[in-house]
């Protein structure tokens, strides 16, 4: 996913370039950038967040501009790859959002023309390709030009000396805004709805012609189109959140799609994968990460050391770079969500520095982790919003299963038919998330337990462990609610004596090897008169007489029951904080991606 | 021109299809019954939408988001009860700005019905088609061009003529609604009924497609009937020695493994994991994620996200569900046979078996022509299923 945004009025071009673009940059941001007609063609573009081309952004003057906002899904984020691209003239600046399948094909043909190529990207090729048919009416160079192109697309134009911008789109999201001798184009309406509430759509196979005189909708065949423009009515927060309340709802619901994604981009392959060293037997395993990574590093170990009988270590990224030099370890996973972890990072140098192969798993392509590590495993969760992470941590799990079967494939721990089971297994998680989040509602009810709590405890054994801690981190962090992760059979080394009536008790008791001594250690607490959360699979009844809430999840094979029980602990921690009237997409003293040591 | 999708029904008749998702999201073809609506407003040029949701709006509102992927903009609006489609519309009272379309979300719509409405001079038009069961169905008499009446599932039917529940309404038809519906009218076909006099609704029999699933064989049908393919498209990654005829289309990340023969049209999603020899027949739709062993036919069948088929299976003219996980020699044949809906018999034509979510099927069980399996059942190895098996069964 990419943004675009086109622009041609009164205003200073720049500033409403950089303006809609922020708005934008949920779409994407790994690199950005821009180009306005101030008499000659004027790019701008820089690696990074939108803030990083803005801090560096020179005086550009004019009326007329294009803006980009990127989220590499191929191709590494860099300076050359960041849009907007110029042709070899300088005259013509594009960007564009979409894949151009046969982009190979035309740039054979454009290089025997002569043209020189500055980049590997689809998009450089359609810039040349417009500039090669380009007679002195660009809207029919465009259209020429698209003729020739396979794919997906919506892109905006401009060129030297005009006030026009001629964009197209297919299949690719692309909407113009109408104004008072300004008009606009963008990647949605969020990006408009500061200036103009009026918008048209256009559809595939469409061009248009944007210029302060107005806009004209052409079809595939040039003809005239009259499209009479609709009325946005509703403000731009709300657009963005597609009808949930806040980002992290939201983000929680689109799990089923994210898990999916990571499956489908790797299973196929998933026996060969290069992400172990090639060389070496790996013998023994050490992940590293921050937050809510280390949580799902955790998991990581239950689930590898089950399937691949390999010893795991899970270590702090901050914490292991300043232990002192142990034997090298033959393989070390560094898990970041936004691969910019500065501890992370530092972890993974020193970890190479001792000779350890280095496996990055992390969500974005192209950012600073994945230079560094030998190999990378990507989630595919697309960009996350909310501070607190939920489909990103669903997804890091994913790819800590992917991973365990490959070792233990490569290990001989499991065979053909082994991995066919899990294969299966894992098809069948994006469903088993969809029927957690059909239940929402028992987690609505079971938040009030939570009502005048100052802290609360969560408790798991074994795989279930880590996400108790997980569970308990996202209460923390975006309700303010003091909370702690405990393995249930250290609750008696110390914490039950903290708690009593005012504080509750969240303990997974799930179908496994582990249920009976759960059972217990609930039994234990409940003594002692504190409110009790069970989270229980459906046909579990024990469990009803033990708590004064019970949560039902579906059954699933216990190795893959961290993923459904995240879920529904991130739905409870949502809806917590929701019932205490917290700011949940952006909790105080947090920041996304943590950058500093 | 704005619509109103009412997209809050809970669809019970479809079970045991609702159970794993609402109506609306029914996936026809791969694409959810909304998608299919939005994509023949969006064409007709009507974009800006709004959605009337209720109970597990999450997964509608999550597929379709802002509405910016299918190229329209959409705002939703929340019914917390399920009171019925008239109700359900004025939730959604202060959208329109002038005169709109309201359309159930649940039934599928050709973009050529939606223009039939647009084309119309009359502000208030009902869209109408023809049923073999109109009983079930608001049934609609006219007089020259202007409906004249309209019944609600009557027990007896004199006419074909159906509403669609599909309607071009003028703004102040929401404003005459009110009084109705707080006198406890629920269902929208019986509210513009008794505002029939002052509306002068004129009545378009549409020629494009219109379908209901009334019940879940009708999956299988609908499946077939939208399935617009042309030519061959592949993002998976084919191995060699497997033959493919016709109109298929395969999804990134799916392998079709040597041997397999597919004869379109035929559609397999993504992540899928297919042969070695697998014979796919038409029209078969494969979801997301589904693996099928060696030496397994499916023909005719709508396999759906998540399952799993082990080796040598029949699957003939059948639904399998999400996540269902299908033991070796299942046996789902299919000829003309009697589904069983509470007391009614259904005649359907050469019909195999509707298999629930997350339903487990030993090795060698058989199904048997129009029986229906719930979701979370276990049929253990070895039994035939002759009749409807109730939700989280076992069968021993």
């Amino acid at each position: 996913m990419c943004g675009l945004i086109g622009y041609s009025g009164p205003r200073d071009v720049s500033e409403v370039l950089l303006d809609s673009l922020k708005k934008l940059e949920y779409r994407g941001y790994d690199s950005a950038g821009m180009a306005t007609v101030n008499g000659h063609l004027e790019v701008h573009k820089e690696k990074g967040e939108i803030s990083v081309m803005e801090k560096s952004m020179p005086w550009m003057e004019g009326n007329t501009g294009i803006g980009h906002t990127r989220w590499a899904t191929c191709g590494a984020p860099s300076w050359k790859n960041a849009h907007p691209f110029l042709s070899q003239d300088r005259r013509i600046a594009l960007v564009h959002n979409g894949i151009i399948e046969n982009h190979n094909q035309i740039r054979k043909g454009l290089l025997e023309n002569g043209t020189v190529f500055d980049s590997q990207t689809d998009t450089e090729v359609l810039v040349h390709l417009i500039s090669q048919y380009h007679n002195g009416d660009l809207h029919a160079a465009v259209r020429r030009a698209l003729e020739d192109v396979r794919g997906t697309y919506s892109i905006a134009v401009v060129e030297e000396f005009s006030d026009e911008v001629v964009v197209a789109r297919k299949e690719s999201p692309l909407v113009l805004g109408l104004g008072l001798n300004e008009n606009f184009a963008a990647s949605d309406v969020t990006a408009l709805l500061e200036y103009t509430s009026d918008v048209v759509y256009m559809e595939d196979g469409e061009s248009a012609v944007i210029s302060p005189r107005g806009i004209s909708l052409h079809g595939a065949d040039g003809s005239v189109i009259d499209r009479p423009p609709s009325k946005v009515e509703w403000s731009m927060e709300e657009a963005r959140k597609g009808g949930f309340e806040h980002y992290m709802l939201k983000e929680i619901f689109e799990q089923p799609r994210s898990i999916s994604e990571t499956i489908i981009s790797y299973i196929d392959e998933l026996e060969t994968l290069e992400i172990l060293p090639s060389r070496r037997k790996v013998d023994s395993v050490k992940i590293l990460a921050c937050g809510t990574s280390y949580n799902a590093g955790l998991v990581g170990k239950y689930v590898i050391e089950e399937l691949s009988g390999i010893p795991v270590q899970v270590e702090i990224a901050s914490e292991y770079r300043y232990t002192t030099k142990t034997n090298r370890c033959s393989l070390v996973v560094l898990i970041t969500q936004s691969g910019e972890t500065a501890d992370t990072l530092a972890a993974c140098r020193e970890a190479k520095e001792r000779g350890s192969y280095t496996l990055a798993i992390t969500n974005v392509v192209g950012s600073s982790i994945t230079r560094e590590a030998d190999a990378v495993l990507f989630t595919k969760a697309g960009p996350e919003i909310s501070v607190a992470a939920t489909k990103t941590y669903t997804a890091q799990l994913i790819a800590v299963y992917l991973l365990g079967a490959r070792l233990a494939y490569t290990s001989r721990a499991m065979g053909e038919e082994e991995m066919r089971i899990i294969k299966a297994s894992l098809r069948a998680l994006p469903n088993k998330v969809s029927e957690v989040l059909d239940r929402a509602q028992s987690l609505q009810a079971a938040a009030g337990i939570f009502r005048d709590a100052t802290s609360a405890f969560f408790i798991g054994r074994n795989r279930n462990f880590p996400s108790m801690l997980e569970g308990a981190l996202k209460l923390k962090e975006i309700s303010y609610v003091h909370a702690e992760g405990y393995a249930a059979g250290e609750l008696k080394h110390g914490p039950l004596a903290l708690l009593d009536e005012s504080t509750p008790l969240v303990a997974a008791c799930l179908d496994d090897h582990t249920y009976d001594k759960m059972v217990s250690n609930v039994s234990e607490v409940a003594a002692r008169g504190s409110p009790i959360l069970i989270i229980a699979t459906d046909d579990n009844e024990e469990c009803e007489t033990l708590a004064d809430h019970i949560v039902r999840v579906p059954p699933i094979e216990p190795l893959f029951s961290p993923v459904t029980l995240a879920v529904a602990l991130q739905l409870l921690s949502y809806y917590v904080a929701k019932e205490r009237g917290m700011p949940i997409d952006k909790p105080r003293n947090l920041a996304k991606s943590v950058t500093v040591e | 021109m704005q619509a109103i999708i009412l997209a809050a029904g809970h669809g019970t008749r479809l079970w045991p299809l609702s159970e794993a998702r609402p109506k609306v999201m029914m996936p026809i073809g791969n694409k959810p019954i909304l998608e299919h609506i939005v994509q023949s407003l969006v064409s007709n040029g009507v974009t800006e939408m709004a959605m009337v949701v209720g109970h597990r709006r999450g997964m509608i509102q999550s597929h379709f988001g802002d509405g910016s992927e299918f190229g329209a903009l959409i705002s939703y609006y929340e019914q917390s009860k399920p009171l019925g489609t008239a109700h359900a519309l004025l939730c959604a009272k202060d959208f329109p700005r002038g005169d709109f379309l309201v359309l159930p979300g649940d039934n599928v719509i050709s973009p050529e019905g939606i223009k039939e409405l647009l084309a119309a001079e009359e502000t208030n038009c009902a869209l109408l088609a023809r049923s073999p069961m109109p009983s079930k169905y608001g049934v609609v008499e006219m007089s020259d061009l202007i409906v004249s009446s309209m019944d609600e599932k009557p027990s007896r039917a004199d006419t074909s003529i159906i509403s669609t529940g599909v309607y071009r309404l003028g703004r102040e038809v929401l404003k005459s609604m009110e009084g109705p519906v707080s006198d406890g009218s629920t269902g929208l076909t019986d509210v513009l009924s008794s505002l029939l006099p002052e509306l002068s609704m004129r009545g378009i029999i549409t020629r494009g497609t219109w379908c209901d699933a009334v019940y879940p064989w009708d999956v299988i049908d609908m499946s077939s009937r939208f399935v617009s393919l042309d030519g061959q498209s592949v993002a998976g990654r084919v191995e060699s020695g497997v033959v493919m005829k016709g109109a298929v289309e395969i999804g990134e990340g799916t392998r079709i493994r040597a041997g397999c023969y597919i004869e379109g049209p035929v559609i397999i999603g993504k992540g899928c994991d297919i042969g070695p020899h697998v014979a796919l027949s038409p029209v078969s739709i494969i979801g997301d994620n589904v693996s099928i062993s060696s030496f397994s036919h499916i023909s005719g069948s709508v396999l759906l996200s998540g399952s799993s088929i082990d080796s040598h299976c029949h699957i003939s003219r059948s639904l399998i569900d999400s996540n269902v996980q299908v033991g070796p020699h299942f046996c789902s044949a299919s000829r003309n046979a009697y589904g069983r809906v509470k007391e009614d018999l259904i005649p359907l034509n050469d019909i195999g078996c509707v298999i629930g979510s997350n339903t487990e099927v030993g090795g060698g069980v058989s199904v048997s022509p129009g029986a229906v399996v719930g979701t979370h059942c276990r049929l253990r190895d070895g039994t035939t299923v002759r009749e409807n098996i109730t939700d989280r069964s076992e069968v021993y």
